[in-house]
């Protein structure tokens, strides 16, 4: 069955988009990600105009991460004072992102730095999780005590502001979740996904959150973020697909759902291993389209205007 | 069928001798529907263009006149059909290795290139027109005269034209067949025209061109319009004019969307 959408101007197979849709909720609860690092290539691949894949790609996001951002919550997973400090980053940072952006596709660039920037964090965020994960795995197949999940003190301890994140047990300057929420709402801005991908290992190994509330506080930053970059978008491209987001979250709720029930029966380090996983793998995927000649040399845009 | 359509054809004819449709130097030419209207499931659509030729009324150069030609009938002659859409601005790029990785190191831009072009003929422009009435009436992609608003690097002008076409008809916006106008006792003509579901919105213009000899005797030309209707061309409009309510909108629809279904997912499975 096709469907006309009315932005992106085009027919699209609703039952196509509905399990696009489910396979991004699904791993959106699963691991705490947008799934944004997913959807923005799925609807690239369907033929969906980029400006447009990505706006409503952000809609999308924040109708699967609602719904998984409560399901935390119930459990108590949510630590709202950290979420809001990354949130106020991020909204920063994706002002300062959308400036990047602009300029960049004006010189025609902005390709290649979306292709590097995720070939980057992808494959350095996997890599980095599968190798922790996998060690973990290892001393406990061993018999061996867990790491201590202690984080060395370093310049980080000693900047000033320190404030007092209780359900992540942490007692930290606001200027680190600051900077990191801001670095991830340029990410997001620029590369068009939720961020989850970086901001879920920034918050275990650099923020050494617990891992319980680690999924809950990134579906709620996320929550937050995209909604913002929405309006966003929305005002600067008009390229918001209503109807594209809203059959992309009913695929996407359904998938929220099965995520979160499955992701509370995995140990932290096998969820770790698995994302890391997934995120190594997209990254080598997108390395090689960056390695390997085109098919097609040319492309071509309109120009507005 | 064909006797249908036909009999619409004739239908229509007499009504457009009376109506203000245009007629000039003896061709009548219509289309089945002047207006697209895109809904929610629109799929692409085909359009019929037809007309007749009334061979009393086709001018006869002065030349042929003095060798005593009454009429142009029973000459050979040819139809070309083209359906251009709202013109564009498009850039182009293209992609090179640079020590190792391939990024865009060339760029173009073409103006008022049209956004859909189709053409339906007896035969291909190329073959039945002189080079300068094809220089004077593009017909035909071959022909097709690109305004670089900025040039391609000089040695690559025709890889840049070729990559163009290329997407264009990758896409289905641009297609041409030469060999898909009927034409019936020498008088009656049609051809279908493919719109994709991505076909551009906008004011669209049909030209019919009579051609005997290498050159166009006879040219007709109907508006045709591509719109959105109903919700979609609502959404498309209101996300247009008022976009930051359009936004917050959105928003609030995704927030409740989610709530809703969490909620529902809950009940369902406790």
């Amino acid at each position: 069955m096709q469907i006309y959408l009315p932005i992106a101007e085009l027919s699209l197979n609703i039952f196509l988009l509905l399990g696009m849709g489910g396979l991004v909720g699904f791993l959106s609860c699963m691991f705490g990600v947008g799934g944004g690092f997913l959807m923005t290539p799925l609807l690239l691949f369907a033929g969906v105009p980029p400006a447009v894949a990505v706006a409503s790609g952000a809609n999308e996001i924040t109708a699967a991460s609602i719904s998984g951002a409560q399901a935390h919550w119930r459990r108590g997973g949510v630590d709202v004072k950290m979420g809001l400090v990354l949130t106020a980053g991020g909204l920063v940072g994706s002002y300062a992102g959308a400036w990047i952006f602009k300029v960049l596709r004006e010189t025609g660039q902005l390709e290649l730095l979306i292709s590097v920037a995720f070939v980057i964090f992808l494959c350095s965020m996997g890599l980095l999780m599968l190798i922790e994960s996998g060690r973990t795995m290892w001393r406990r197949y061993k018999g061996m005590p867990p790491l201590p999940r202690r984080r060395s003190r370093t310049w980080a301890d000693s900047l000033p502001h320190k404030i007092r994140f209780r359900k992540s047990r942490q007692y930290i300057s606001v200027y680190l979740p600051l900077v990191i929420g801001g670095l991830v709402g340029m990410l997001v801005a620029i590369m068009g996904v939720g961020g989850g991908f970086i901001i879920v290992p920034a918050m275990i190994y650099l923020l050494n959150m617990p891992t319980n509330v680690v999924i809950g506080t990134s579906l709620f930053q996320i929550t937050m973020v995209t909604a913002a970059v929405t309006i966003f978008h929305s005002i600067n491209t008009q390229s918001v697909d209503v109807v594209l987001a809203l059959i992309l979250l009913i695929g996407a709720v359904i998938g929220a759902q099965i995520g979160v029930r499955i992701g509370y029966r995995l140990r932290g380090e096998q969820l770790r291993a698995l994302l890391g996983l997934i995120v190594f793998g997209v990254g080598l995927r997108m390395a090689y389209g960056l390695f390997v000649m085109p098919d097609e040399l040319f492309s071509i845009t309109t120009v507005i205007g | 069928m064909l006797r249908n359509i036909f009999a619409a054809i004739i239908a229509a004819l007499t009504l457009s001798a009376t109506s203000a449709r245009a007629e000039t130097q003896g061709l009548v030419t219509d289309i089945s529907s002047h207006q697209i209207a895109i809904s929610s499931n629109f799929r692409g659509t085909s359009l019929l263009l037809f007309g007749a030729i009334d061979w009393s009324r086709v001018p006869i150069p002065a030349t042929e006149k003095k060798r005593g030609v009454a009429s142009w009938r029973d000459r050979p002659f040819d139809v070309i059909m083209v359906v251009t859409g709202p013109k564009q601005t498009y850039r182009i790029r293209k992609k090179s290795e640079v020590g190792g990785i391939w990024l865009n190191t060339g760029s173009a831009e073409i103006r008022d290139l049209p956004s859909f072009y189709a053409l339906a003929a007896t035969r291909d422009p190329q073959d039945i027109l002189l080079p300068e009435v094809l220089e004077k009436t593009p017909l035909g992609l071959d022909s097709m005269v690109f305004d670089w608003s900025e040039q391609p690097p000089a040695d690559e002008a025709a890889d840049y034209r070729q990559a163009i076409f290329r997407d264009r008809i990758l896409s289905g916006v641009y297609s041409e067949r030469p060999t898909s106008l009927q034409v019936l006792d020498d008088t009656l003509f049609r051809a279908e025209i493919y719109f994709p579901a991505n076909v551009p919105v906008g004011r669209y213009r049909a030209e019919i061109y009579l051609v005997r000899n290498g050159t166009i005797i006879s040219q007709q030309s109907a508006p045709l319009s591509v719109d959105k209707i109903g919700l979609e061309r609502a959404i498309h409009v209101f996300a247009n004019t008022r976009p930051a309510t359009y936004g917050v909108l959105c928003v609030i629809l995704a927030v409740s969307a989610g709530l809703i279904a969490g909620a529902l997912s809950r009940r369902f499975s406790s």
